[in-house]
């Protein structure tokens, strides 16, 4: 089940950022001496997609540059404004995609604002394992295991 | 409602839930009979190594494809101790069908017309440790069970999901799906696994140990996205649940509108139905509560973004603004492309990335429709409808 639109809004730059975390992150389960070589793998494998999506990001907004220099079709005029200065052109198409992920950033940034808001706010409910007759929390099962 | 008075709940449904832990049961051995299929695999005689593994089946009207679904699992590199199809009351022969590939099949008093009744009818049947549910129009890869399994060797670990994938890739919407599938379990599902939380533990394949789904009361009925629910649930109790991606699963997904407009109705419903039930126990949860609250706002800015706001900017300022629709392709095409290469599909991804352009703007609209339904209206989706 998928929920959203996946690869549009905050949710890609999230993620983004959740791939740079995690060497950062994995330091911190050495230290609680959880850490293994598969983890270190994983993460490096994230870390070159994150580096392929960026450079293709960067490769894609100087393609979508390029082509309105030499068009000369403008952002701001219109469909089939007149010829502009390319180096303007260039300015704005920079600013737009500037724009748009500075826009991206701040949400993001004000949304995890606001869970941690939420977080203190809101009451924590009592959890099923009050309830008598419940299992015991799963880190005292010592038989639990797969044979 | 709390997860305690669901249990309630769950416990005064004397017609569809017989006491939670059932009377030792023997299960019939598989048998020829004139109505096995051919090509069905025979059961090995010599005794095998028990893994404790029971198989639930849930299933409305699925004769077409319950048929591969059962010969997936029998083809399994590790096989169940115990498989059980659910047969909600099936108009089309769905029992008889599962019958004759010696599975045992329990039918249910009347029709729940809910997948969580059915599953929670066949869980007081379940004699395993622990209990995989998985849809009756759904495949396994041969390994799917082997890769799977050792998920739960960690004791704190309830439930484990794998991979999954479109059985079919075809039309423009299986396309889409496709795409969205690469993307979401080959980038997000793995990170969010990383820090021990992937949002969801997909119903169409996951394994659960039987105890503490027990504990839980099965799955709940009070949304119509009861793996969401459930999973939210898990967390919440404390225990985890893993995500497998060498663990792959082949479900048929929605190859014309109309099909996946009930999928989508179902879903979107589902993620809001879900959020207004849990959202204070989750705001408690790390990494958990912000990956729902972003998937929360991108369900509804972005689809406010992509079918309101940038076509009045293209209008109304430059139809250049309709570049927006693809800004993010590369985000999108760079794991879509590595996880296709590593299955060797990549001319099949290439074909399919533009169904699931066409994919977004469905999507968006179902999930407008579910916020303004769920949320601003406040009618709640009752009926579970698959779709096929």
């Amino acid at each position: 089940m998928i929920v959203g639109l996946p690869g549009t809004g905050i949710g890609g730059l999230f993620y983004l950022g959740m791939a740079l975390f995690m060497p950062v992150w994995e330091l911190l389960q050495v230290l609680r001496g959880r850490s293994t070589l598969a983890r270190w793998r994983f993460i490096g494998l994230n870390l070159l997609l994150v580096a392929g999506v960026l450079a293709c990001l960067w490769l894609f907004m100087w393609g979508v540059k390029s082509l309105l220099v030499f068009t000369g079709l403008d952002l701001s005029s219109g469909l089939l404004g007149a010829s502009r200065n390319g180096a303007a052109i260039a300015r704005d198409t920079t600013a737009f995609f500037a724009g748009a992920a500075w826009a991206s950033a701040m949400s993001l940034a004000a949304l995890v604002v606001l869970v941690h808001v939420l977080r203190l706010t809101v009451a924590r409910r009592a959890i099923v394992r009050t309830i008598p007759g419940s299992l015991p929390p799963p880190r005292k099962r010592a038989d639990d295991q797969r044979s | 409602m709390t997860t305690a008075s669901f249990k309630s709940i769950a416990l005064l449904e004397p017609a569809l839930l017989a006491p939670l832990r059932p009377p030792e049961r023997v299960v019939p051995p598989a048998s020829r009979s004139a109505t096995t299929p051919a090509d069905a695999p025979v059961r090995h005689s010599r005794p095998r190594r028990k893994t404790g593994l029971s198989v639930l089946i849930p299933a409305y009207n699925e004769a077409s494809f319950i048929g591969d679904t059962i010969r997936s699992i029998r083809e399994q590199t590790i096989q169940p101790d115990q498989i059980l199809v659910v047969d909600d009351c099936s108009t089309d022969g769905t029992g008889d069908v599962a019958r004759s590939f010696g599975v045992e099949v329990v039918r249910t008093p009347k029709n729940s017309g809910c997948k969580a009744s059915a599953l929670n009818f066949g869980l007081t049947q379940v004699t395993g440790r622990f209990t995989l549910a998985i849809d009756a129009d759904t495949t396994l890869a041969p390994d799917a069970l082997e890769k799977l399994m050792p998920a739960l060797d960690d004791p704190l670990v309830v439930g484990a999901c794998g991979f999954v994938l479109p059985r079919h890739v075809r039309t423009i919407w299986e396309r889409g799906r496709y795409i969205e599938y690469l993307f979401a379990f080959g980038l997000y599902k793995p990170i969010q696994d990383y820090y021990e939380r992937p949002l969801l533990a997909s119903g169409c394949f996951a394994v659960y140990r039987t105890e503490p789904l027990r504990e839980v009361g099965g799955w709940p009925r009070r949304t119509v996205a009861e793996d969401m629910d459930l999973t939210w649930v898990m967390y919440i109790n404390g225990w985890r649940v893993r995500f497998v991606p060498e663990a792959v699963c082949y479900p048929v997904e929605p190859h014309n509108l109309a099909f996946l407009s009930k999928q989508l109705r179902r879903w979107s419903c589902g993620f809001f139905q879900t959020l207004k039930v849990h959202w204070r126990e989750v705001t408690h949860i790390p990494f958990l509560r912000t990956v729902v609250a972003i998937g929360a706002w991108d369900a509804s800015i972005a689809a406010v973004a992509l079918l309101i706001v940038l076509p009045l900017l293209a209008l109304l300022v430059s139809p250049l603004f309709l570049i927006a629709y693809f800004i993010d392709l590369p985000a999108v095409l760079v794991p879509v492309l590595y996880r296709a290469r590593q299955r060797g599909e990549v001319k099949r991804a290439l074909a399919s990335l533009p169904g699931f352009f066409v994919l977004r703007f469905v999507n968006a609209w179902f999930v407008l429709v579910a916020l303004w339904r769920e949320v601003l209206w406040g009618k709640r989706l009752k009926g579970f409808q698959k779709g096929h």
